[in-house]
């Protein structure tokens, strides 16, 4: 049985780094321990890059059978949760592809870019946007259309926005775990900030679809 | 003269707290001076607000149960 005490008992309150020394040597308690910490902040990254339970729940599982599995080659030249976010991130982005070829569309993020005069000013009307009810179902309706949002993201933007966003990683953390440069995170994190700032604007506007 | 397009391009930042003091400035000043770009601000971090709202950490308990059960089977002949 995988999920026993350990026989030592030594592991479970550690630190990340001795949880994974103690899983090199075959200590299971360390893999639980491992698993009740990071299993919710899996769960939550994949079903926000993937949007869709059952696909989420997949990357979750396929996360922590790597991380079983690999540990041995894990180098720790990063920290544990980054490496479990590189692997969660990795598996939520296989399920997205998969899904896009057979169901799942994305917008063109150009589009959604501010316009300027020749001279660098903006070119918008004013008030950008309107004037609105704030009430719970223009709330509720809201945060549909800007899931939607989210969703129609384009993968690299949207794997950097969900991290920085919605899980509140640090530029550095997220550069990490994707392997990209922090002046690459911190550009396509401006891109999807702005697109979903338009998404709504023109959803204040009636001039794009409602959830 | 910064224009626009030079604030808007820094307003990530600006709004995360990271551009230094003497940049921090002139965003300010340009934003003093110009509704446009600071009702784009305002509006940006609402954006922000109403995102951080949609986090949901919650997991259900049969997708917790499955997990074990998936491990239990599937680490079964492998060796940590």
């Amino acid at each position: 049985m995988l999920y026993c005490i350990s026989m030592t008992g030594a592991a479970v309150a550690g630190s990340d780094a001795s949880l994974v020394t103690s899983l090199k040597r075959g200590d299971t308690a360390a893999f639980e321990e491992i698993l009740r910490r990071y299993e919710r902040k899996v769960f939550s990254l994949a079903r926000s890059l993937t949007r869709n339970d059952s696909d989420a729940e997949d990357a979750l599982q396929e996360t922590f059978l790597s991380v079983y599995a690999k540990i041995r080659s894990f180098k720790e030249e990063s920290s544990l949760s980054t490496w479990i976010y590189r692997i969660a991130a990795n598996a939520a982005l296989m399920k997205i592809r998969s899904r896009r070829t057979r169901e799942e569309k994305t917008v063109s993020i150009d589009d959604y870019m501010p316009k300027y005069d020749k001279s660098g000013h903006r070119v918008a009307a004013v008030p950008d946007w309107p004037p609105r009810g704030d009430d719970v179902l223009v709330r509720r309706e809201l945060a549909g259309f800007l899931r939607d949002s989210i969703r129609a993201l384009e993968p690299e933007y949207r794997t950097v926005f969900i991290l920085r966003d919605q899980e509140e990683l640090s530029n550095e953390e997220v550069a990490r775990i994707l392997r990209l440069s922090v002046p690459a995170v911190k550009s396509r994190l401006h891109r999807a900030r702005l697109f979903l700032r338009e998404r709504i604007k023109r959803y204040w506007y009636g001039t794009e679809g409602r959830p | 003269m910064q224009t626009c397009q030079d604030i808007i391009d820094l307003l990530s930042e600006y709004l995360d707290g990271q551009l230094p003091a003497a940049r921090r400035g002139e965003l300010e000043d340009h934003l003093a001076l110009c509704t446009a770009c600071l009702e784009f601000m305002q509006s940006l971090r609402e954006t922000q607000g109403r995102v951080r709202d949609l986090r949901c950490d919650d997991m259900p308990a049969e997708v917790h149960d499955r997990l074990r059960t998936f491990l239990d089977k599937t680490t079964k002949g492998l060796r940590a």
